[in-house]
């Protein structure tokens, strides 16, 4: 067992080399559009259906209510990630180009 | 249109719930397909390449760790034994969280370590490593049986088919999200999973405190003694945990807590993949702020339901502990937040159970099957080997779901485990990273005496309440110190040269450059240490 065969059975199997893919943006606009899409679910179902309450109803439009949440939610992801400096720089990077 | 729609709605209670289910299952296998044609490497997938910002790999850190457990376990604990559960947070994670972040991060970034297995093998001998992978598939087969149990009970209230029916269900799920690719796109699911638990289950204790009138109302209304305080009565054991103070600081605080968040690779992995040392340190202190925060949102869950539930609590799976959540969302969750509510819990279990059977199946293939069984045969093999581990993999998971039947929560089921399998590791690996004189043939009789430590004790008392499982890790890191340091003084140790990158002194360690001070990681980790004392003294 010389020192060369570990090495090589933990960085071939367990650290990655960095590949220079980016994600941040991508992970920002996939979570903005999941949070948006059951966002505007919710709040469709308590305009069109506020008569749906649960067994412990509280009185007020949980749908809607939390529907609004998650739409603001969403939203606020959006704008963070549509906003983020690290966009910008992309984008410089790609007119410069 | 609008009289149509409504008529639809309220005639058919569930269809909607369903739709929001089926949309984010095809979120979840669609990225994964959309990112295996964008990706050019296998290591993109995992690490996402090392190229994301703090906020992301921080919250994809704690979304690693927020699973079936956390959500259900946690809650089950509280309605069991009050707000003492929320011990797991202020004390049985934070200051781990934050030591993690100021020492071990930028020592595992110098070093050569980046798994328990090669850590052991490098650092001990490959008995040391043999023994531990042994355990850890184990351990892996184990503890995913929780997700899997904890799916079954939710399909079980929602299509009220038998337990073993909505088993075989999900297991069917899993195998289907795994061979799909579900797990392909880690990073971006666990992400995703913090956001998808935290807006479901933010308006359950929201609208239940609303409900029995604040926190007083709680108190006033489940009129438990002891239920509300978190150290007033350690001082005895005449508290809902049976366990005095001592046993929490040192047992849960020190060696369960640091051993789950000092040597779990699944989550220190995110931080790993932080873009650079100053953003891989900032990590788990951005995990640590909505972690805090889950010490309120999971463990509420639990007290709440005891107001409309208040003999929670029997041998019977309608009864039980364990239906804490999914109760209390179906108690105050209307159709489409119910849908919502209920797609949160199934990502904390899929990404749980995925997981799980991916560490056993990496396990399996590399450090088992590789490393003893067959060693040089061409890479599909190993691939094909891998794909049975999968199923095999989730096959035992069916079998080990019916083991946590035996317990009164899952909670109490996972400590056990925790208490035999990662304190006598964590003493292992202490030692192997603090203390140069430590020798292969030390470390592996300590882990193994501790391991054996923790096991006989169990078998003894089987007795599975949190206080004992507790001061199980305690007595099981103990005897691997002294077995450790024993045996090492008499066997030889490992020349320096080959110890370089494993031991603390002998790793040459970058100062991570950080200019803005709130991304200071002292800044950030005084911060979060106050807060949790704080939360200690207004729970006293």
């Amino acid at each position: 067992m010389s020192e060369q065969q570990p090495r090589e059975y933990l960085e071939e199997e367990r650290v990655p080399e960095h590949s220079g893919t980016s994600h941040s943006m991508a992970i920002g606009f996939y979570i903005a559009a999941l949070v948006l899409t059951f966002g505007v679910i919710l709040t469709l179902t308590g305009l069109l259906a506020p008569g749906l309450r649960a067994k412990g109803d509280l009185g007020f439009n949980v749908n809607l209510w939390w529907g609004i949440v998650m739409v603001v939610s969403g939203c606020v992801i959006l704008g963070l990630s549509l906003a983020s400096p690290r966009r910008r720089a992309e984008r410089e990077a790609r007119n410069r180009a | 249109m609008l009289a149509l729609a409504q008529l639809k709605l309220s005639t058919n209670q569930s269809w909607l719930d369903y739709l929001i289910i089926g949309i984010y299952f095809v979120f979840v296998l669609g990225i994964g397909a959309i990112l295996r044609n964008r990706m050019n490497t296998s290591e993109d997938y995992f690490l996402s390449g090392r190229s994301l910002p703090s906020w992301v790999t921080g919250l994809a850190f704690l979304g690693a760790n927020l699973g079936a457990l956390e959500i259900m376990g946690m809650s089950a604990g509280a309605a069991e034994y009050g707000i003492m559960q929320s011990h797991y947070y202020w004390i049985g994670a934070i200051p781990a969280m934050v030591f993690v972040a100021l020492f071990m991060i930028p020592f595992y970034y110098a070093s050569r370590v980046h798994s328990v297995p090669g850590f052991l093998r490098l650092r001990y001998n490959e008995a040391t490593r043999g023994f531990n992978a042994t355990l850890f598939a184990i351990f892996m087969v184990l503890l995913s049986g929780i997700n899997m149990y904890a799916m079954a009970i939710v399909f079980r209230l929602l299509l009220g088919w038998s337990l073993t029916a909505s088993i075989f269900l999900s297991a069917g799920i899993v195998l289907a999200y795994v061979t799909l690719g579900g797990l392909s796109s880690s990073i971006y699911n666990e992400v995703l999973q913090f956001f998808l638990i935290t807006l479901g289950v933010l308006p359950l204790v929201i609208f239940g405190l609303i409900d029995v009138g604040g926190l007083s109302g709680l108190e006033h209304s489940i009129n438990k003694a002891g239920y509300f305080h978190l150290w007033a009565n350690t001082g005895s054991t005449d508290n809902p945990m049976a366990v005095q103070w001592f046993y929490i600081v040192f047992g849960l605080g020190l060696v369960q807590s640091f051993g789950y968040w000092c040597t779990d690779f699944l989550v220190i992995q995110r931080a790993l993949a932080a873009e650079d040392l100053a953003a891989s340190q900032r990590t788990p202190l951005i995990a640590a702020f909505p972690k805090i925060g889950y010490g309120i949102l999971a463990i509420f869950p639990g007290l709440i339901v005891l107001t409309i539930l208040p003999n929670l609590g029997g041998s019977s799976l309608a009864n039980s502990y364990n239906m804490a959540v999914p109760y209390a969302m179906a108690h105050y969750f209307p159709t489409g937040m119910l849908g919502v509510g209920l797609t949160a819990l199934l990502a904390a279990f899929m990404s749980g159970m995925a997981g799980n059977v991916t560490a056993f199946n990496t396990v399996w293939t590399y450090d088992i099957y590789k490393s003893y069984i067959n060693r040089n045969a061409p890479d599909h093999h190993y691939l094909n080997v891998g794909r049975i581990a999968t199923v095999a993999g989730v096959l035992l998971s069916i079998a080990t779901a019916y083991l946590t039947l035996g317990f009164a929560s899952i909670i109490d089921y996972v400590q056990v485990l925790h208490g035999m399998f990662l304190a006598p590791l964590f003493g292992t690996f202490l030692l192997g990273m603090f203390w140069r004189r430590t020798t292969g043939w030390g470390g592996f009789a300590g882990l193994v005496a501790g391991t054996a430590t923790g096991l006989i004790l169990f078998l003894i008392s089987l007795d599975s309440s949190l206080g004992a499982s507790m001061a199980r890790a305690l007595y099981a890191f103990i005897v691997v110190l002294v077995v450790t340091i024993v045996v090492s003084l008499f066997t030889q140790p490992k020349p320096e040269n080959e110890l370089r990158g494993l031991v603390w002194g002998l790793t040459e360690q970058k100062e991570a450059v950080e200019h803005a001070w709130y991304k200071k990681p002292w800044v950030l980790a005084v911060v979060v240490l106050l807060l949790a004392i704080a939360l200690n003294i207004y729970f006293w």
